[in-house]
């Protein structure tokens, strides 16, 4: 991390709310906009806004802004300065956020990061103008007391561990170059790949595990998926209590995908129901397919129905483990068409992975045990969803510049671990110590005191 | 009764002392060096060896400003060899053993060819204190001598006790008196008075160790100097045994523990963890049955062997016992036992960036008394406080000098004395090129193109230096010339054997050496132009081009670092009053009181919230003192 960076943050607090301000700071401020296919704003000697359209690199719109352009010689930090007026959706939010976090030379800010550039740029004086002062101390306050509460807990425990991991190897390191002329072990560098490739993976999880539950704080994503007119937008209207889909009994129904966020037992839930799929020819149909596929990749959970009065239903899975998506739930629907006997029997014949994992759910949800039906899908949902770890009890990296940190980490020991430790232990320690200085923004920092309590605790070191 | 007065006093004929006194002198102040034993100059007490990995660095710092540790090891130096050869240039540490006279002499010599610089005998009772400034020093003769500046160089003489088993000896170095009346004015000043302490092995008698059963060490074949002065090391080389310590030997040890000086409780002062004695060796690594011991003759014709790896405080009785343990060690002689010694230290917190007391101006402090341990550490230590005393007494008006630091991104000189100014020193501080963040940088070999520039500046570099430097200064710069200019396409570079990018680009010449395993020999077929370098800058140009992608990226860190030490935290701030700080931070803030904002961000439990806090006190406090001070105006 470097304080020539450009750095952005969310200036607005998060969540739903008529308008969202990202603020982006230093060198790149302005030529960022061009990523999102803005061209020929003008900087003006002061503050000056225009209504613009930002589009994703697809060309898919974004959203319409307000785009406020700093010069340096006129900002609060001293240097260009971009601010982003969205909408304030989350999801336009998030969405921008992670395109500016994937900007070479862009990274999200540290708390405080913007006063700090004020102060070394001079421009201090701004801040000491009579209300803006206060505004920015209760800020930074805020911030300060959000990551104090982000770094209590499991977390910083975790964290910790992985700081110990790091002095552990470090240290190790530190140790064959400045006491390679003492009486030392053989073995003081055996497995030390392993041990950094180790402690890489479990921060790379840490980040993944992260991103996980910045979408269980947005909704976890459930999707149904099955073939055409099996109750898939009967359940969505059971689940949501009320009619957003289109039912009917004309097959195919359903061309679009159609989403309602729900609360499944306090935890926040998106559910999307898709076309239905079948041999399709229709160019719509056909769209509509794409997209189901798509929807089921990119969901946390998927709901399977089935239309067990179909003959072929067995058959019917083997399609849809293709899509790759990891299949939850199986619900074999419109039961009372048929015989208990009929359904076992075909279960026992199916042979496919889904149905020997997962106890399937065999429903009526068109009849008048629907209620029941509902009943018996929810709380095995509430099931599913509680061994997805959820914002209050485990570990993640709420903040962005946490992640960016531990990423950077990640970063210097995939470094560290291509180059050749005999020959080069110098260039290993210097990654190293970049790993430690990344991590150390979120543990508190790492020194050579730190790495030299470890050496001579472990080894007996001195003549 | 005053009998003389001088620019700068320097206290002290060790390691610090020495370097001050040159240094102070080379930048023209009338220097005066007063030591209780003028032939004591110069000496080694402890280890005749000189550099090491850190230490390495810091003699060639040193002679890169050239002061005189580098020249005398060159001149002494009877074992010379370089460590972590296999590895990468900035992990090289240069080392030598040294003939103990002979160093003494070189030290010495090159002390009486010094201009401006005169020496006493005696012993300092007292400052001389004028205005809240040190002005002089008395003698324990009552003669008193008066001086703009002085620096203090005690060693282990300062409130020096030995300790050898239960005896207790009132002592410098063995057989020598301490500093106790100077000791006694220092804390009756109010200084933070610390004690901490080393230890010494045994000397033994060289004819009577069985040399023929040892494994041996060898020198290196081509010794490499420290300074880049001398061409060429004259001296004849020498060799090392190596015996390990037996069973027998850690039972002798474990049964007398508690008659150890260390260990029976009679010592409070801490030791330092990276040089233990062989008790503390046995106790905490119990499961280690056996420990190495290098024999190092003390010199070409004397008769002492340093044995190193078994300093103690063990009674004399058992230190001998213990040796006879060790094998080629059976019928060896004892010359001097072992011992361990306390004395006091000021805790260099006490200190500002010239190493000035920041409650006594005009005096300067260096070497152990700042709680350091090691010769290389005391020395660079006395040439910066020699160079900030003598700027001290140039100065026009009294306080108003500028003074000489170094940061922690231009030399190992500067990370060791922000540590111990900073942090303190909880344990005798010795370096290790692991405490240096821009190790890649601050190399051995670079330590002229660091330094020198800087030496010819303030004055205090010689003619001979001066030359020597910008001779090779223009070789490299030639040098450079001629690699900026050299390109290649990728057949070019196969051809010649060499690796060419796989994405069909043309390499320059600076990016195919940046690979470790191309050398510049290895390019003069393809460009000819090389053989104008000559061969013996092809190391460091090769090393400068290795490094020079992780260099450019700290760049941007040393520069953030440099902003941070300018911002100065003022003497006089209460943490306390500052909102939004933790009682934690206050706590750690009252502790260590950070001179500026750099140091705070190296002090470990201050966040960077609580530092913005501080930050944003001091700009608003500043701001309203100046608009108090503009009200006033206006009022009248």
């Amino acid at each position: 991390m470097s304080v020539s960076d450009t750095i952005f943050a969310l200036a607005t607090p998060p969540g739903q709310s008529a308008i969202a301000i990202i603020r982006i700071s230093g060198i790149g401020a302005h030529d960022v906009l061009s990523h999102f296919g803005v061209t020929g704003m003008q900087v003006l000697d002061k503050p000056g806004a225009q209504y613009r359209r930002l589009r994703a690199d697809s060309g898919q719109i974004i959203d319409d802004v307000m785009l406020v352009l700093f010069p340096s010689s006129a900002s609060p930090t001293g240097e260009n300065i971009t601010e982003i007026q969205c909408h304030g959706s989350p999801a336009v939010v998030q969405f921008l956020l992670s395109e500016l976090a994937d900007i070479p030379g862009l990274r999200p800010a540290q708390p405080g990061e913007f006063s700090r550039r004020s102060f070394n740029n001079g421009k201090m004086g701004l801040v000491d103008l009579e209300g803006l002062a206060d505004l920015i101390d209760a800020q930074t306050t805020l911030q300060h007391q959000q990551a104090m509460n982000v770094m209590t807990g499991k977390l910083s425990n975790q964290l910790l561990i992985y700081r110990e991991q790091l002095v552990s190897i470090s240290s190790r390191l530190e140790t064959i170059i400045d006491f390679s002329d003492e009486d030392l072990p053989n073995d003081v560098l055996d497995g030390y790949v392993n041990t950094i490739k180790e402690l890489q993976n479990n921060i790379n999880l840490l980040v993944s595990d992260s991103e996980l539950s910045e979408q269980i704080r947005d909704g976890v994503k459930i999707a149904l998926i099955g073939p055409v007119n099996a109750g898939k937008s009967t359940i969505l209207n059971v689940l949501a209590k009320r009619e957003v889909a289109i039912v009917s009994e004309i097959e195919g129904t359903t061309r679009d995908v159609i989403e309602v966020r729900l609360d499944l037992g306090g935890i926040p839930v998106i559910l999307t129901d898709t076309a239905g799929i079948r041999e399709a020819e229709d160019f719509v149909e056909i769209e509509g397919i794409r997209r189901a596929k798509k929807v089921a990749a990119e969901s946390d959970v998927t709901i399977l129905v089935l239309d067990v009065s179909n003959p072929d239903w067995a058959e019917m899975i083997g399609e849809f483990e293709k899509w790759g998506s990891a299949i939850k739930l199986v619900v074999l629907n419109k039961a009372d068409l048929v015989t208990d006997n009929a359904i076992q029997q075909q279960i026992n014949h199916a042979n496919t992975p889904i149905l020997e994992h997962a106890e399937p759910i065999i429903a009526s949800f068109q009849n008048q045990n629907t209620e029941n039906s509902g009943d018996i899908l929810v709380k095995k949902l509430a099931e599913i969803l509680s061994y997805i770890p959820t914002s209050s009890s485990d570990l993640r990296l709420t903040r962005s510049w946490h992640k960016s940190a531990c990423l950077s980490v990640s970063a210097a020991l995939e470094r560290a671990m291509a180059l050749d430790i005999q020959q080069q232990p110098e260039l290993v320690a210097e990654e190293l110590r970049y790993a430690c200085v990344s991590l150390g923004r979120l543990t508190g920092t790492v020194d050579a005191e730190d790495l030299l309590d470890n050496i001579f605790s472990n080894f007996c070191i001195g003549k | 009764m005053v009998t003389k007065r001088v620019d700068v006093i320097v206290i002290g004929g060790g390691h610090a002392g020495t370097e001050a006194a040159s240094a102070a002198a080379r930048m023209g102040a009338q220097t005066l060096l007063v030591t209780m034993d003028l032939d004591k100059i110069g000496e080694m007490s402890c280890n005749p060896a000189i550099g090491g990995l850190g230490k390495g660095h810091l003699v060639r710092e040193i002679d890169a400003l050239d002061g005189i540790m580098g020249q005398a090891i060159d001149k002494s130096g009877i074992q010379f060899r370089m460590l972590n050869k296999s590895r990468g240039p900035a992990v090289h540490g240069p080392r030598a053993q040294a003939d103990r006279e002979l160093y003494s002499k070189a030290v010495q010599e090159a002390l009486k060819a010094q201009e401006n610089l005169s020496f006493q005998e005696g012993t300092v009772a007292d400052l001389l204190v004028e205005n809240k400034r040190v002005v002089g020093i008395t003698l324990t003769d009552g003669s008193e001598i008066l001086s703009k500046s002085v620096v203090l160089t005690t060693g282990t003489f300062l409130g020096g006790i030995i300790h050898l088993g239960s005896e207790r000896m009132q002592a410098g170095r063995i057989g020598e008196a301490p500093s106790n009346a100077l000791a006694q004015r220092l804390r009756g000043l109010g200084l933070p008075v610390g004690r901490l302490k080393t230890g010494t092995p045994a000397r033994l008698d060289k004819s009577t160790i069985d040399w023929a059963s040892l494994e041996m060490q060898a020198a290196d074949e081509k010794p490499e100097p420290f300074s880049y002065l001398t061409d060429k090391i004259t001296i004849p080389q020498i060799s090392c045994g190596i015996t390990r310590t037996t069973e027998k030997t850690h039972k002798i040890i474990s049964q007398s523990m508690h008659l150890s000086a260390v260990y029976s409780g009679q010592i409070e002062g801490r030791g330092p963890r990276y040089c233990p004695s062989i008790e503390d060796k046995v106790n905490r690594f119990s499961e280690k049955s056996s420990h190495q011991i290098f024999l190092e003759p003390e010199g070409l014709g004397l008769d002492t062997v340093y044995p190193n790896g078994i300093s103690t405080s063990l009674p004399r009785d058992v230190q001998t016992q213990m040796i006879a343990t060790i094998p080629a060690l059976e019928k060896a002689k004892i010359l001097q036992f072992g011992y361990a010694i306390e004395y006091d230290f000021i805790d260099p917190r006490a200190l500002d960036r010239t190493l000035q007391l920041k409650m006594l101006p005009g005096l300067y402090l260096a070497g152990q008394i700042n709680g350091t341990t090691g010769y290389e550490e005391a020395a660079a230590q006395g040439l910066m406080a020699g160079i900030n005393a003598a700027l001290c007494a140039s100065a026009t008006i009294q306080g108003m000098q500028t003074g000489f630091f170094l940061d922690r991104a231009e030399a190992y000189i500067g990370v060791m004395i922000d540590d111990l100014i900073t942090c303190g020193a909880s344990e005798p501080y010795r370096m290790f090129t692991s405490r240096a963040e821009y190790r890649l940088l601050l190399r051995a070999d670079n330590a002229d193109q660091r330094l020198t520039p800087k030496a010819i500046e303030l004055g205090c570099a010689s003619h001979d230096r001066r030359k020597s430097f910008e001779a090779r200064k223009q070789m490299l710069d030639d040098a450079r010339d001629i690699l900026a200019n050299l390109k290649a396409r990728p057949s070019d570079l196969s051809a010649h054997n060499l690796p060419s990018p796989r994405n069909g680009n043309i390499s320059k010449a600076e990016e195919l050496l940046s690979n470790h395993d191309i050398k510049l020999s290895d390019c003069v077929s393809l460009w000819p132009q090389i053989k104008d370098i000559p061969t013996y800058l092809h190391s460091q140009i090769e090393t400068n081009c290795r490094y020079a992608n992780y260099v450019k990226r700290q760049e941007a860190d040393i520069e953030a670092m440099r902003r941070d030490d300018a911002l100065q935290i003022p003497n006089d701030i209460d943490f306390s009053a500052i909102g939004g700080l933790s009682s934690e931070s206050i706590e750690l803030f009252n502790r260590f009181k950070p001179a500026s904002i750099g140091q705070a961000n190296r002090i470990a439990g201050l966040t960077p919230a609580a530092i913005i806090c501080v930050l944003r006190y001091i700009r608003r406090n500043s701001k309203s003192t100046r608009a108090q001070h503009q009200n006033n105006v206006v009022a009248r």
